[in-house]
């Protein structure tokens, strides 16, 4: 299995170019894409689950061209959108069931992958709960079990993790990487800890082009002797935040703990780290910004 | 896959039949064995037609189900009451005597009630985020507005039917009140088709439902002509082919019209829905 896009271009009738020209090319586990908001990873998500049209370019999934056999791809696709809607009047039981139907799932077959589904999202127990008194966490469960439905070959999930609270993210990590083992998972998201927990391989999108794209410990490399931490006071505080190389501020027993990403270092004092991806992002960013 | 595979299949079974029947008449001395495995075929090809329909009929009576369970909620309520409200003031001041303004009154009243529940489809979808789901199933998105749409011609259908029981029942209402059914449902999926082409322009409900009783009103005030009472009464006469007093061809007629106009109407509202990026934007 395989997903494969050449040249995808988007253009809004707006005139807004949402994509320019994307390159991809996707393999079995977990793939992280990655960009901050607007980059167009909402629209690349919409054309790769065939919501959207590219105005330009080819998208191949499975061997299938998505223009020539859109219906033999949908039937190999699981989809958990960013606002995942879903019928509050409907227990989580009769909504599985309600979506299996639409994916052409009949009779005895539905019951059980149904069942099959919701076991492995644990949410057996209020299955016969209306969907409107679950949490956060539990709807996004339900999202994931509705996408693997079918048992899909692809699943796409767009920025998953946002607004769950810590314990349910690293549940639901665990519960994408399970998924990751045996198909295609593509993860959309900004938050960079969930394509460092998680992911494989990795793309870097931004302004609708992707700027990288392999390994995320690739990635961080290119950020290794650039990373530095040093001590300092809150002055430091208000000439750093301004700056966008600027990691993370902690404080501890020493005083103000500054973590920076920078060719040289920022202080004497500063001392070289080893860089996380959220450091290379940083970085990334900000060598992106000076080019522009 | 497995789905096209049970098709295929079924479409192959079609042929044993006819293959048998081939044999019996090329090997007319062989009858005893010919008959036998001709029965077994169609024996075997019936069983599978029965499975088939039993496995499609529960198939769209879920989605039936879970489709009506989402959209008739409170507008279904206040049919049924408006629906009682509007006929027993029809019939209070003494006009259910006159067949022709209750047959015209009850156009009017489920025309209104179809672009009530209609205008809803895809706008409360869309504000619910459920759009994007839905249209990322295999089921392609003709045949879920279709199914919807046929789901509220239904429902409007039994209303409609509930309401001609009971004046029947407690009134001197007869006339027309059985082809009114055929009216009910025919036209109840052009409104509710020409409602949900209306949504993908005005994209918010209200908006929707405003805009699609302005049409409506316009084909009732100055297009009467064309409306199904007065070809019930005045049918566009083709020919007398039928019986003469009933003029049941030239009403067949007219509603077969009236399905190309829907599927004029679909064909542009698939094809709008098709290049709807603004949904999701």
């Amino acid at each position: 299995m395989e997903v494969v896009c050449s040249n995808l271009t988007k253009t809004y009738p707006d005139g807004n170019e949402a994509l320019r020209g994307v390159d991809l090319r996707i393999q079995d586990g977990l793939f992280g894409l990655l960009g901050p908001n607007g980059a167009g990873k909402t629209t690349l998500m919409q054309i790769l689950t065939l919501l959207l049209q590219p105005t330009d370019g080819t998208l191949i999934i499975g061997g299938y061209d998505s223009r020539k056999h859109p219906d033999k791809i949908r039937e190999m696709l699981g989809y958990l959108p960013q606002f995942f809607g879903f019928f509050p009047e409907l227990t989580a039981r009769e909504f599985l069931d309600y979506l299996g139907c639409l994916r052409g799932i009949r009779g005895k077959t539905l019951k059980n992958q149904v069942d099959e589904v919701l076991s492995w999202v644990r949410l057996q127990e209020v299955r016969h709960k209306k969907l409107k008194t679950f949490s956060g966490g539990m709807l996004r469960r339900v999202g994931i079990a509705q996408a693997l439905l079918g048992n899909p070959k692809l699943i796409i999930v767009d920025e998953p993790t946002a607004g769950l609270d810590p314990e349910e993210r690293v549940n639901f990590r665990n519960l994408l990487f399970e998924l990751g083992q045996d198909r295609i998972v593509v993860l959309s998201t900004h938050i960079v800890k969930d394509i460092e927990e998680t992911c494989t391989n990795m793309a870097l999108l931004l302004d609708g082009r992707i700027r990288f794209h392999g390994s995320p410990f690739s990635f961080v490399q290119a950020a290794k002797g650039e990373t530095w931490e040093f001590y300092g006071t809150s002055e430091d505080m208000e000439e750093l935040s301004k700056r966008s190389n600027l990691v993370s501020v902690r404080e501890d027993e020493k005083g103000i703990c500054f973590r920076v990403v920078a060719p040289s270092a920022p202080r004497e004092s500063a001392r070289i780290v080893t860089p996380n991806l959220e450091d290379a992002y940083v970085r990334f960013l900000e060598i992106q910004k000076y080019a522009a | 896959m497995e789905e096209s595979r049970q098709a295929g299949w079924t479409v192959y079974s079609l042929f044993k039949p006819i293959k048998a029947a081939w044999h019996l008449i090329r090997h007319p001395k062989r009858t005893v064995s010919n008959v036998v495995s001709g029965v077994a075929a169609v024996w075997g090809l019936l069983i599978r037609l029965i499975r088939w329909t039993l496995q499609e009929t529960a198939f769209w009576f879920h989605l039936f189900r879970y489709t009506s369970r989402q959209f008739l909620r409170v507008e279904a309520y206040l049919s049924v009451l408006g629906a009682f409200a509007f006929f027993g003031t029809i019939i209070l001041q003494d006009m259910s005597a006159h067949p022709r303004v209750m047959l015209e009154y009850c156009y009017i009243y489920f025309t209104i009630v179809m672009v009530l529940l209609a205008m809803n489809l895809l706008p409360r979808e869309r504000e619910r985020d459920t759009l994007e789901i839905l249209w990322s199933q295999p089921m392609t998105r003709a045949r879920l507005i279709v199914m919807q749409l046929i789901t509220l011609s239904v429902w409007v259908f039994f209303l409609c039917l509930l309401v001609i029981v009971f004046f029947r029942r407690f009134t001197a209402y007869t006339e027309g009140s059985l082809m009114i059914l055929l009216f009910v449902i025919t036209s109840s999926l052009a409104v509710g088709a020409i409602t949900v082409l209306i949504s993908t322009f005005c994209r918010h409900a209200i908006a929707t439902g405003l805009v699609s009783l302005l049409v409506m009103g316009i084909h009732f005030f100055w297009l009467r002509k064309l409306g199904p009472i007065e070809i019930y009464y005045n049918p566009i006469s083709i020919g007398q082919v039928w019986n003469q007093n009933l003029n049941l061809f030239d009403i067949l007629f007219d509603r077969i019209c009236l399905f190309v106009l829907i599927g004029f109407i679909l064909d542009y509202l698939f094809r709008r829905l098709k290049q709807t990026a603004k949904w999701f934007t």
